[in-house]
């Protein structure tokens, strides 16, 4: 038993190490002087601090794309959350005529290669003057967010028993009040976790962002590929830029782990 | 007591408002696009071609090119982070609360980071110049260059994969195995099974169903990958790493051939929902 023990040990302890290096090189390279990112052998541990966050986030336009991207993923927060609880509330309590065929459709939008849309995209955003602005890719992310937010609240809601329902419903409850005054408080944290998913999908999107923001909507995201330049790469901006990109998101991952997979497979695996 | 018998219709209002508008619009559009000649650096009039920029596909060696990398590709994601994913969902399995509680944080970081980030941060590792990992191969005597090799950036882009997906994998095995009822794991002990034979003829055919429905959501996933191989090799050296997507977006916003692209956006696109209708079928056969 005890070599089990220690070999089980050594497992986590390597998964934790491929983990978190890639993720502790950027964040030692955003702090790293140019001359100490390009110094062989590699310096593992930098005692020379550099501040590459100060060019990117004060002098140049990031902090401007973080705020940006922010406020799209909130207003995509905002329209996905009250759409899918509704629709949610709807698969799971009602029989509806179908429903089968709305769920592989929502499927295939989760599944459905973004390049694929661009090209239409493009030219109906450039007409419609959607094109460069924040309601155009916070509607846009409903695509994926809405599938997402709708079969993780319809895998919650399920585990509400029914007879609530019924019980609110002779109490002469409709089903609009029966929602907000029942299901809704029950929902709790997994209203909270789904709503910091849909944050964290829209947040980290690129390619449509690249595609269909210019300068007023562009998202810290599409500026991170800004860095690789035609004289060579900003390295250290970029691994600046990276980092603060990949905080929230990894703050995000402990607070809602119990959702994450139950999101990504819609449903099909409970995490 | 009488029930109100009504149809909630409008329950579904604003998730049909919202998801119509942005999958259905676009999708018709570019059937209608993919019917012309319509290249926008092009002097060129726009005229009506009908299906031809489909029939150009099969002559077009990069697009072939394209769907032959991008398979090869997404068939050892598969493979690989099944083995590995199976190993860990295992280790997962048996482990104490507290030590089990931590590698399921460790495993949730790769899922929800940005994929962007994901290039980023690979290519910060794998890079020639600023790299650790060609330096450590070096040191080993193994020359690691993802800016000439094809082989190399291949397995780089497949290690990335493999750091970004396996826990996913690993977490779907992971909900199938807590599912086994203790009971036959019971049997199988007590009537003598090795661990092994206990693994091969309890275990594994209990979890076929979640391996099913892992390696296929990891093999659409994989077949659409843009944004990490696009930060780490652009698609390069050459085209080696130019997969179905990356290939769309090059043809797209480089030479702006919007007939040709829209063509084969919606090849992708039905390649994508042939392989959606079978995960639906997956899904919805077992317990859901």
């Amino acid at each position: 038993m005890k070599v089990k023990d220690v070999l089980r040990y050594v497992m986590v302890a390597i998964v934790t190490l491929v983990v978190l290096f890639p993720i502790y090189w950027m964040v030692i390279t955003s702090l790293k002087p140019y001359v100490e990112i390009y110094s062989i052998p590699p310096v593992f541990f930098p005692l020379n601090i550099e501040n590459n966050y100060y060019r990117p986030f004060v002098k140049d336009v990031y902090f401007k794309y973080l705020l940006i991207s922010v406020i799209i993923a909130l207003g995509n927060v905002a329209l996905v959350i009250p759409s899918a609880l509704l629709a949610a509330y709807g698969f799971s309590r009602f029989k509806v005529r179908r429903s089968e065929d709305i769920y592989f459709w929502a499927l295939t939008c989760r599944m459905a290669p973004p390049a694929a849309f661009i090209v239409p995209l493009y030219i109906i955003y450039t007409r419609t003057g959607l094109f460069d602005t924040h309601l155009g890719l916070m509607l846009l992310y409903c695509l994926f967010n809405l599938p997402l937010a709708t079969w993780t609240l319809k895998g919650a809601i399920d585990a509400i028993p029914k007879d609530l329902d019924d019980a609110a419903l002779v109490d002469g409850c409709g089903t609009l009040s029966t929602l907000r005054r029942v299901i809704i408080p029950l929902l709790g944290p997994s209203l909270a976790a789904t709503a910091i998913l849909v944050f964290v999908f829209a947040f980290n999107e690129y390619l449509f962002a690249s595609v269909l923001t210019a300068t007023n909507a562009r998202t810290i995201t599409s500026g991170l590929s800004a860095f690789i330049t035609v004289v060579g790469i900003e390295w250290g901006e970029m691994a600046a830029v990276g980092t603060v990109c990949l905080i929230p998101t990894i703050i995000a991952a402990v607070l809602v782990q119990k959702y994450i997979v139950a999101g990504l497979t819609l449903g099909a695996v409970k995490g | 007591m009488p029930r109100i018998r009504f149809r909630p219709w409008f329950l579904f209002l604003p998730l049909i408002i919202l998801l119509g508008p942005t999958s259905i619009i676009p999708f018709v559009y570019a059937i209608y696009i993919s019917l012309y000649r319509y290249v926008v650096t092009s002097p060129m009039p726009v005229i009506f071609v009908g299906i031809n920029n489909y029939v150009k596909l099969f002559y077009d060696g990069m697009f072939i090119n394209a769907l032959w990398r991008g398979l090869v590709f997404a068939i050892s994601c598969v493979l690989v982070e099944s083995a590995i994913g199976f190993g860990l969902a295992l280790l997962l399995w048996g482990m104490s609360s507290r030590l089990g509680s931590f590698l399921r944080v460790m495993l949730c970081i790769p899922l929800a980071a940005p994929p962007i980030v994901i290039g980023t941060m690979w290519k910060l590792m794998f890079n020639p110049d600023v790299g650790p990992v060609p330096f450590v191969l070096r040191q080993l005597g193994v020359d690691f260059n993802i800016g000439t090799s094809e082989v190399d950036a291949f397995l780089a882009t497949l290690f990335m994969d493999a750091w970004h997906w396996t826990p996913l994998v690993t977490f779907i095995l992971l909900a199938g195995l807590l599912a086994i009822p203790k009971e036959m794991l019971e049997v199988a002990e007590v009537s003598g099974a090795s661990t092994s034979q206990r693994l091969r003829y309890v275990i594994l055919p209990l979890i076929t169903q979640q391996f099913l429905i892992a390696s296929l959501i990891r093999f659409m996933d994989a077949l659409r990958i843009f944004d990490e191989v696009w930060m780490l090799t652009g698609g390069g050296p050459g085209i080696s790493t130019q997969y179905l997507c990356i290939y769309i977006y090059r043809l797209v916003l480089t030479q702006w051939d919007l007939g040709y692209g829209s063509a084969l956006s919606i090849v992708a696109l039905y390649i994508i929902v042939g392989f959606s209708m079978i995960l639906y079928r997956l899904v919805r056969g077992g317990r859901w």
